[in-house]
């Protein structure tokens, strides 16, 4: 058992099971101190690592103090049949629960799951959502069997590497909401117009720029020591800006720029077609 | 300006209904992963909105796909049905605000997609359509739009009359068929909490390739299909422009018969014979059908939006140019010294 999670070096979490866990939570029943939840995953299949990809929330009872846990599973079940519609490739390989550590039923939902997930071996995802040390924790664990051999034997849960994934477009989407987390402004959540994005992106650039050139600054002023790594880094950034001969420079520069007011010219131009057909058409019979 | 008057008591009247669209990020990040996902085996993808209407303002807090529509065994609704029941019992809103789709640039405004929301709208009076363009978004530009038809529109629909004057009364164009609602993406403190520690786990470079200099391919896709639009624009407009031709044509025959017929009258009537009325003459030419102005229309919609569309993309693009050059510049400064 072991040896198979070192085979399968890095799980891979999408973003988007911990949104689900967070609004899971914060829906959670009102009598309910935790959520727990079935992970869905697949392989990915550019990079051949384990991706957990999706998960839903089951309906649950739970008794503090002790270990039993009352699920609802015909619940579980259907959820899993109407997932498997959408996304046929995503199959059960794990739970996610809430809580600051791993909780007394998971023994139970251990057993449960080992005999759900196809390869007997189930995930468990933990989230504090309590914000225990004014970090959200979150932690991925496997069970594994230890204690003597033919004598007493019991589970272990011990911690799996986790990194996150995110395709390109979900990036794209989340550095949106990072941005609006990290600083509130009065636009909030507001999709940006094309060219305000680059804006954006040249006024962090410049600031980073800023940074470097503080930097450099003062290091050949003595005031700092120099660090070779950075300074490596830094060669590297600089030399792959490619440098093209000044000719063909321009030639390229001009050519894009032509095509680029061209384009707006004509889409200017078929607006105002539009607006002229249409009113003609609309014009009363005289 | 009585025209730009018009549009703005057009506005205030959708507005009755919704002000604005706030998105949670996991319904964002749900619609994002479904529509990639399809978008990779070149289908279309659809959901449904689940939320709740505060005030004016329309919460999408979830969402959820609609299985693929290959499948004819499967009862669709029976399905949405049995997902929202489901989603209830864990504390979901489940009050069903519309739905999404996966679309690319512009086309997306089609007869099919009036239709359905025409249902949804008559049925849920708050529902919108939120188009997310695949394309655009895995180029770097997070692109979703929320989309509600006009009162005027669904009038229009309702009535069945696509005739001119149809459209003429009803003050319906191109513009006033779809009202945009703008999207506004909010999260809970929570989940803020939770992005913030993302903001360690996740590579700083993903997501940036919008700065992308090669845009040739882009721009071409974009003109390729606003070429294809106006030319079928140019096919609505040949076929309205026969239309005229014939009524013309008819008019002109129609006078020619009244004109004899009256001539015919005047000389029965000194012969103190019966007169013809004119009606008979009247009945030989029967109206011509008038060619619905629908098609046209929307397509209209269209080529506006690629327009739009295009002169976006060409200024971003100008500004990644014109950020490219002072490089050039500033290397070339070095390289001289």
């Amino acid at each position: 058992m072991q040896a198979e999670f070192k085979l399968r070096s890095k799980i891979l979490l999408q973003p988007l099971v911990l949104l689900h866990i967070i609004d899971a939570y914060e829906r959670r029943p009102k009598d309910c101190t935790q959520v727990i939840g079935t992970l869905l995953g697949r392989n990915n299949p550019e990079s051949g690592h384990l991706e957990i990809s999706n998960c839903f929330t089951l309906l649950h009872k739970d008794y503090p103090n002790s270990d039993r846990i009352d699920v609802d599973l015909q619940y579980a079940n259907d959820m899993y049949e109407l997932n498997q519609l959408t996304y046929p490739q995503e199959k059960i390989i794990g739970w996610y629960a809430t809580g600051k550590e791993v909780s007394r039923s998971a023994v139970n939902l251990h057993e449960y799951y080992a005999r759900e997930c196809a390869d007997g071996n189930p995930m468990h995802l933990l989230i504090d959502t309590s914000l225990r040390g004014q970090r959200m924790m979150m932690r991925l664990y496997t069970a594994v069997v230890m204690g003597v051999p033919n004598g007493t034997k019991g589970l272990m849960f011990s911690l799996l590497p986790v990194e996150m994934s995110s395709g390109n477009p979900e990036s794209v989407a989340l550095n949106l909401m990072k941005k609006n987390a990290l600083q509130p402004t009065k636009q909030v959540g507001r999709i940006l117009p094309e060219l305000v994005q680059v804006v954006d992106i040249t006024r962090d650039l410049q600031t980073k720029l800023d940074l470097v050139l503080r930097y450099v600054n003062e290091t050949l002023a003595r005031k700092r020591t120099p660090n070779n790594t950075v300074g490596r880094a830094l060669h590297d950034a600089l030399t792959s800006v490619p440098l093209v001969d000044a000719e063909s420079f321009r030639m390229m520069f001009n050519a894009n720029v032509r095509d680029m007011l061209m384009s707006i010219t004509l889409a200017t131009m078929i607006k105002a077609q539009l607006k002229i057909s249409e009113s003609v058409i609309a014009m009363p019979d005289l | 300006m009585a025209n730009r008057g018009g549009r703005h008591a057009r506005t205030e009247e959708t507005e009755n209904a919704i002000n604005y669209v706030q998105c949670d990020g996991l319904a964002v990040m749900k619609m994002v992963k479904h529509c990639h996902e399809e978008s990779n085996n070149m289908d279309l993808a659809q959901g449904a909105l689940l939320g709740l209407v505060v005030d004016k303002c329309l919460e999408i807090t979830n969402c959820f796909p609609f299985p693929k529509s290959g499948d004819e065994t499967m009862d669709e609704e029976m399905y949405q049905l049995t997902v929202m029941r489901r989603l209830r019992r864990v504390n979901v809103d489940h009050l069903h605000v519309g739905w999404y789709q996966s679309s690319d640039v512009g086309n997306s405004l089609s007869l099919a997609l009036l239709e359905s929301q025409y249902h949804y709208q008559t049925s849920i009076e708050e529902s919108v359509v939120v188009v997310y363009d695949t394309q655009k978004s895995s180029r770097g530009f997070l692109c979703l739009k929320a989309y509600r038809l006009t009162p005027q529109a669904i009038q229009m629909y309702k009535d069945g009359d696509f005739t001119p004057e149809a459209f003429r009364n009803l003050k319906v164009g191109y513009e006033s068929l779809f009202a945009e609602i703008p999207i506004v993406i909010k999260n809970s403190p929570l989940t803020n909490i939770m992005m913030s520690e993302l903001n360690e786990l996740l590579p700083e470079d993903k997501g940036h390739n919008f700065l992308d200099l090669g845009t040739a391919s882009v721009l071409e896709n974009h003109m390729r299909s606003l070429i294809e639009r106006v030319d079928e624009l140019y096919q609505e407009a040949v076929r309205y422009n026969k239309y005229q031709q014939v009524v013309f044509k008819q008019d002109t025959e129609k006078h020619r018969a009244l004109a004899k017929l009256a001539a015919e009258n005047a000389v029965r009537t000194s012969k103190g014979e019966p007169t013809v009325s004119e009606e008979e003459v009247i009945k030989q030419f029967r109206p011509m059908p008038v060619p619905a102005r629908l098609t046209a229309t929307i397509t209209s919609g269209q080529i506006n939006t690629h327009a739009q569309h295009i002169a976006q993309f060409c200024s971003q693009s100008l500004a990644k140019l014109f950020i490219t050059e002072s490089l050039q510049n500033a290397k070339e400064a070095k390289e001289i010294k």
